[in-house]
C-alpha cells in the first residue's frame, strides 16, 4: 500500500465547520482525515491514459528525474510542482490529494526537459497536462490562464492558418480582465510599426486558400473537446474520490 | 575432428576452450585484443562480486589451464572476417594485421561478449566534459590499484556518489534492459572502498537495488557494516558545483518529494552492458537472429540457453544478454559439451 | 531511427519553414538569417502558404490537429521535392519533429492525411527531416567557413550564448545523439563555435544557456516568465557578458517583452542587449547596424553597437 509522504496536517488552512450539529473547526485533516490511504482508484490512471497525450502514464516507474530537471521544480523553485508526484497520485487515484496541486499543475511551462530525459520514455509534459484537463473537467479545478490562453491561441490560429500576435494579446487581455496600460502598447505598437513588423486586423496575413482546412480542424478541435468532457463526467469518482 | 572454434577470450570462452581440451577436442581460440581476460582484465575488475575474491584469482586458473594445454591453439590479436557453411563445420577466415588464413572446424562458440556503455552518450552526466564523473569500470582500476584519487587534482576523494543505470532501463539512449551487475558492482566498490577508507563517505543514488539472490547479502552489509547510504531517486543531472571544484548532482529525493542538490568530490556512473562489437560480427557472420537489444538471442532460451538454433552454432556468456562472471564460466562448459557432441556425431 | 533523421544525399536548397514569429515580430531574425545564408553560399526556398506550428499550445487541446498543423508544411515541403527541412524558431522545429514522429505510427498518419485530404492540403509521407537553421549553417558552412566571411570581426564583444529549452529536444523527436554531427542536447555548442569564429568571446559556460525563458506562459503566468527572462540576464550579468545571443524568436521576444518588470524587479544592472545570432553574424559579415535591424530589438543593441563605433 502506498504512504503518501507528504503530511496531511495543513496548518496554513483553517476553516469553520460543523458535521451533524459538532463544531469540528479548526487547522484542516489533523483528526479528521485519517492518515491510512485505503482508496485505491484506477479511474484517472486509466481516464488519462485513454487521451492521446496521456497515453504514456502507464510507463512512469517514479524514478524522479523529470522532476530532478523540471523548471518549474528546480529552476524557479516551486517544489510542490513535482511532476512525478503529480503522476503518481493519478495512478493510485488519490483525488483528494491531487487536487490540492488544482491552482499548480496547469504552470508546465512545457518546456520538455522532462520528455527530453524521461528513462522510460514517457511523454511527461503531455501527461501532466493531460492531468490538468482532467481536473479541469471534472470541475476540481478552475480554467487556468493558460487554458484560456491556448484557446484564445487556437481560435486565432484556425482563422488564417496565420497567427495574427497582435489580435491574440488583445483577446486574452480581454480574457484575463487585464490592461496593459496604453502608454505601454502604445510604445511597443509604434516600435513594431516603425520596423515593418505589425501586421494585424485587415494587415493580417493568412495562408492561401486556408478556409477549408480552418474549417476542418476547428471541427476537429471542437470534436475532441466535446468527446473529452463527455469522458471526464464518466471518470469521475463519485464523493470527489474521498475514501 | 577439426577443431571446434572458440571466439572470444573472455571468461566465457576460456571456460569453453578449457572444457574442450578435457573432453579432449582440440579449440581453437581466437581473440581480437593481444591478451586474454577479456573486460575483466582490459578493466583491471578487482574484487568479483558476491565473494570479493580478487579477479586474478579466477581468471588466473582459467587463463592457466588454456594456456597449459597442448589441445587449445590460440590466437591472440586475430579476428573472424569470413565464414561458410560445409558439409560439417565450418570453414573460417582469420585475419590478423598482416596475415589472412583460411581454417576448417567442426564446430564454433560464440563467447563474444559485451562491451560498456559509453557514457559520453548519456549527455546530461557530463562523462567525458568533467574529469572527476568517472565510469565504474575506471574506478575497478583505481581501486586495484588503490589509488582512489580525483583524476582532475590528484586528491583524495571525501565524497563519492554512485549513479546506477546508467546506459540501462533508459529508452533515451535506446537500451531498455538492465545490467544486472551495475547495483552489486557499485555496492562491492562502496564496500571494497570504506574498508580501505573509512573517511570516504559513499552514497548511492538508485532506482531500484536489484541485488539477485543470494548477492542481497552484500546489499545488506554494505548499510550495516558499511555504512553506506542510500538515496531513491535517479539523478537527472550533474553540474559543476559553485567554485568549480566539486560536482554538483541534481536529483529529487522521491522519498522527500524534494529537489537534492549535493556536492561530491567524484561521481562514479554504473554504466550498463551493450552487445559486443564482436557479437554484432559474429551475428552477421554466422546470419543469426539477434533480439531487439541486439543480443544475440539462443533458440529456446529456457531450455537449452547454449543453442543458437543454427546446427553447429553453440552460445556462451554475455553474447547473449548480461551476464555475471559465475553463469559465463557455467555456459562456457555448456556450450563445450554441446560443440562436442556435435562435432563427434 | 528518429523520424527526424535525413534518409538521403541532402537537399542543395533545403525547404525554409518561416513559422509565424518570422514573419512577425521575428522579422529581423527572418531578414539577418537569410543575408547570413547567402554569404555562405548557402540557399533555402520558402515554403509558400505555410501555416503556423500551433507551438506547444494546440497539443493541449486536440492531439490531432496539433499534428496535422505541422504536417501540413511537412507535406508541402515533400511536394516541393525536398527532404529536408529548416526553421528558425526552437517552438516550430519542436512542432514539426513531434509532428513527424507522431506519424510514424502508420494509423496516426492515415487519420492525419484524411484530415489533410479534407481540407485540401497535399498527403504527407513522413519522409521530412527537420533541422534548426543554427544547426543547418553549422552543417554546411561551419566555423571555418564562417570565420572566412567574416570582415569586421566582433573583438572585443563578450556574449552569452543562450539557447533555450526546445534546442536539440526532446531527442526522441529530432534525433540527436543519433545522428551524428548533430549538437550536444545538454551542452550545445555549435553557436559558440559560430559565434567564436565571428570573432566574439563566448562564454561556453554561460549557465543560463538551456534554461527555458518561460515564453509558453509569457502571457498567462507573468511571475514565472518575468523570473526566466531575468535569470537568463543575470547568469548573463554574473559570468561578465555584454550581451545575450538568441537563437529563438519565443526566448528573444520573451527576455525583451518583460524588460521593464526585470529592470522594476531585478535592477538596471541585469539588463543587456539581447539579439538573434544572424544579427550579430551579419554585423561580422559587413552589415550595416541599421542592415542588421538590431533597432528592431526592444533592448536596443543598436545603441550599444553604436556606441562601440559599429556604422
Ligand atoms: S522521469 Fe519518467 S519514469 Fe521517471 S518519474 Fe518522471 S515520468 Fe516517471
Ligand atoms: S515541461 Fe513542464 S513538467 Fe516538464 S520539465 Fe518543463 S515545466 Fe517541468
Ligand atoms: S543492475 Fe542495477 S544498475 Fe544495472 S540496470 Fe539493473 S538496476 Fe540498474
Amino acid at each position: 500500500m502506498p504512504i503518501v509522504e507528504k503530511s496531511l496536517v495543513e496548518v496554513d488552512r483553517t476553516e469553520k465547520l460543523e458535521i451533524d450539529g459538532i463544531d469540528v473547526s479548526g487547522e484542516w485533516n489533523t483528526f479528521l482525515r485519517s492518515r491510512v490511504q485505503a482508496h485505491l482508484d484506477v479511474r484517472i490512471s486509466d481516464w488519462v491514459k485513454g487521451q492521446p497525450q496521456g497515453e504514456t502514464i502507464t510507463r512512469c516507474w517514479q524514478c524522479g528525474t523529470c522532476t530532478a530537471g523540471c523548471c518549474m521544480h528546480t529552476d524557479y523553485g516551486l517544489t510542490e510542482f513535482n511532476p512525478r508526484y503529480f503522476i503518481y497520485l493519478a495512478q493510485v487515484g488519490y483525488e483528494e490529494e491531487l487536487r490540492k496541486y488544482a491552482t499548480t499543475v496547469w504552470r508546465c511551462v512545457s518546456c520538455n526537459k522532462c520528455v527530453e530525459r524521461c528513462p522510460k520514455g514517457v511523454k511527461v509534459e503531455e501527461v501532466i497536462h493531460t492531468i490538468g484537463t482532467y481536473l479541469e473537467m471534472t470541475g476540481a479545478a478552475p480554467e487556468s490562464p493558460a487554458d484560456r490562453f491556448d484557446r484564445a491561441y487556437a481560435s486565432n490560429l484556425l482563422e488564417r492558418g496565420i497567427l495574427d500576435e497582435a489580435a491574440l494579446f488583445r483577446t486574452y487581455e480581454r480574457l484575463e480582465g487585464r490592461k496593459t496600460p496604453a502608454r505601454d502598447l502604445l510604445r511597443m505598437g509604434l516600435a513594431l510599426l516603425r520596423s515593418g513588423r505589425l501586421h494585424t486586423g485587415p494587415l493580417a496575413h493568412r495562408t492561401r486558400g486556408w478556409k477549408k482546412m480552418g474549417r476542418v480542424l476547428r471541427e476537429n478541435l471542437e470534436a475532441d473537446e466535446r468527446a473529452r468532457r463527455a469522458l471526464a463526467v464518466s471518470a469521475a469518482p463519485p464523493n470527489g474520490g474521498r475514501p | 575432428m577439426n577443431p571446434i572454434l572458440v571466439l572470444g577470450g573472455g571468461p566465457a570462452g576460456l571456460s569453453a576452450a578449457a572444457e574442450l581440451a578435457s573432453l579432449g577436442a582440440d579449440a581453437l581460440l581466437v581473440e581480437r585484443e593481444a591478451y586474454l581476460g577479456g573486460n575483466p582484465k582490459r578493466w583491471h575488475y578487482s574484487l568479483l562480486a558476491p565473494d570479493l575474491r580478487p579477479a586474478e584469482e579466477i581468471l588466473g586458473p582459467l587463463i592457466g589451464r588454456v594456456e597449459g594445454s597442448p589441445k587449445v591453439e590460440r590466437r591472440l590479436s586475430t579476428t573472424l572476417t569470413n565464414s561458410e557453411r560445409l558439409e560439417k563445420g565450418f570453414r573460417v577466415t582469420l585475419k590478423t594485421a598482416d596475415t589472412v588464413e583460411n581454417r576448417e572446424v567442426s564446430a564454433v562458440v560464440l563467447a563474444t561478449g559485451f562491451d560498456h556503455f559509453d557514457s559520453r552518450r548519456k549527455f546530461e552526466y557530463g562523462y567525458g566534459r568533467y574529469p572527476d564523473v568517472i565510469d565504474f569500470k575506471e574506478l575497478e582500476g583505481m581501486i586495484h590499484d588503490d589509488k582512489v584519487v580525483r583524476p582532475s587534482d590528484g586528491r583524495a576523494p571525501k565524497r563519492i556518489a554512485w549513479i546506477l543505470c546508467v546506459g540501462s532501463r533508459d529508452i533515451q539512449v535506446g537500451n531498455p534492459w538492465c545490467c544486472r551487475l551495475g547495483c552489486v558492482v557499485s555496492i562491492k566498490q562502496a564496500v571494497e572502498i570504506r574498508q580501505k577508507h573509512p573517511e570516504i563517505d559513499a552514497w548511492i543514488y538508485y532506482m531500484d537495488i536489484r541485488t539477485y539472490g543470494l548477492w542481497e547479502d552484500l546489499y545488506w552489509k554494505s548499510m550495516q557494516e558499511y555504512g553506506i547510504k542510500y538515496i531513491r531517486g535517479r539523478i537527472g543531472q550533474v553540474t559543476l558545483a559553485e567554485g568549480g571544484d566539486r560536482l554538483l548532482a541534481t536529483g529529487e529525493d522521491t522519498i522527500l518529494s524534494r529537489p537534492t542538490e549535493v556536492p561530491f568530490d567524484m561521481i562514479v556512473l554504473a554504466s550498463g552492458m551493450e552487445p559486443g562489437t564482436g557479437t554484432k560480427e559474429a551475428a552477421s557472420l554466422f546470419g543469426l537472429p539477434v533480439g531487439p537489444e541486439g543480443f544475440l538471442t539462443p533458440r529456446l532460451s529456457d531450455m537449452n540457453p547454449v543453442d543458437s538454433g543454427s546446427p553447429g552454432v553453440y552460445f556462451a556468456g554475455a553474447a547473449t544478454g548480461p551476464k555475471a562472471i559465475p553463469d559465463a564460466v557455467t555456459e562456457g562448459m555448456g556450450a563445450a559439451l554441446r560443440a562436442f557432441q556435435y562435432a563427434r556425431e | 531511427m528518429s523520424a527526424s533523421a535525413p534518409r538521403g544525399p541532402p537537399d542543395a536548397s533545403p525547404a525554409y519553414y518561416p513559422g509565424c514569429s518570422l514573419d512577425g515580430l521575428g522579422k529581423a531574425y527572418e531578414v539577418t538569417a537569410q543575408r547570413v545564408i547567402e554569404r555562405l553560399g548557402l540557399s533555402l526556398d520558402r515554403i509558400v502558404d505555410y501555416n503556423c506550428c500551433g507551438a506547444t499550445e494546440v497539443k493541449n487541446l486536440s492531439q490531432d490537429v496539433s499534428i496535422a498543423l505541422p504536417a501540413r508544411n511537412l507535406a508541402l515541403a515533400r511536394s516541393m521535392g525536398r527532404q529536408q527541412v529548416v526553421a528558425a524558431c526552437n517552438g516550430c522545429v519542436y512542432s514539426l519533429a513531434r509532428a513527424n514522429d507522431a506519424v510514424t505510427d502508420p494509423a496516426t498518419r492515415g487519420r492525419i492525411n484524411a484530415t489533410l485530404e479534407k481540407g485540401g492540403a497535399p498527403a504527407y509521407d513522413g519522409a521530412a527531416s527537420v533541422q534548426h537553421v543554427l544547426e543547418y549553417i553549422h552543417a554546411r558552412a561551419g566555423p571555418e567557413r564562417v570565420r572566412a566571411a567574416v570582415t569586421r570581426p566582433l573583438t572585443g564583444l563578450t556574449v552569452a550564448p543562450y539557447y533555450g529549452c526546445l534546442y536539440t529536444r526532446p531527442k526522441r523527436y529530432t534525433g540527436v545523439g543519433k545522428t551524428p554531427g548533430t549538437d550536444d542536447p545538454e551542452h550545445p555548442h555549435f553557436l559558440d563555435e559560430l559565434l567564436e569564429a565571428c570573432g566574439a568571446k563566448v562564454l561556453t559556460d554561460y549557465s543560463a544557456k538551456t534554461i527555458c525563458c518561460g515564453g509558453g506562459h509569457a502571457l498567462s503566468d507573468l511571475d514565472v516568465s518575468v523570473a526566466f527572462g531575468a535569470s537568463i540576464l543575470n547568469e548573463a550579468k554574473r559570468a561578465g557578458a555584454d550581451l545575450v545571443a538568441t537563437i529563438c524568436p519565443l526566448g528573444q521576444i520573451n527576455i525583451e517583452n518583460h524588460l521593464d518588470r526585470i529592470r522594476a524587479s531585478y535592477g538596471d544592472e541585469v539588463i543587456r542587449p539581447v539579439a538573434y545570432f544572424t544579427q550579430l553574424m551579419s554585423l561580422a559579415f559587413g552589415s550595416s547596424v541599421r542592415e542588421a535591424r538590431l533597432h528592431d530589438n526592444f533592448s536596443r543593441p543598436d545603441l550599444f553597437f553604436r556606441a562601440r563605433g559599429f556604422p
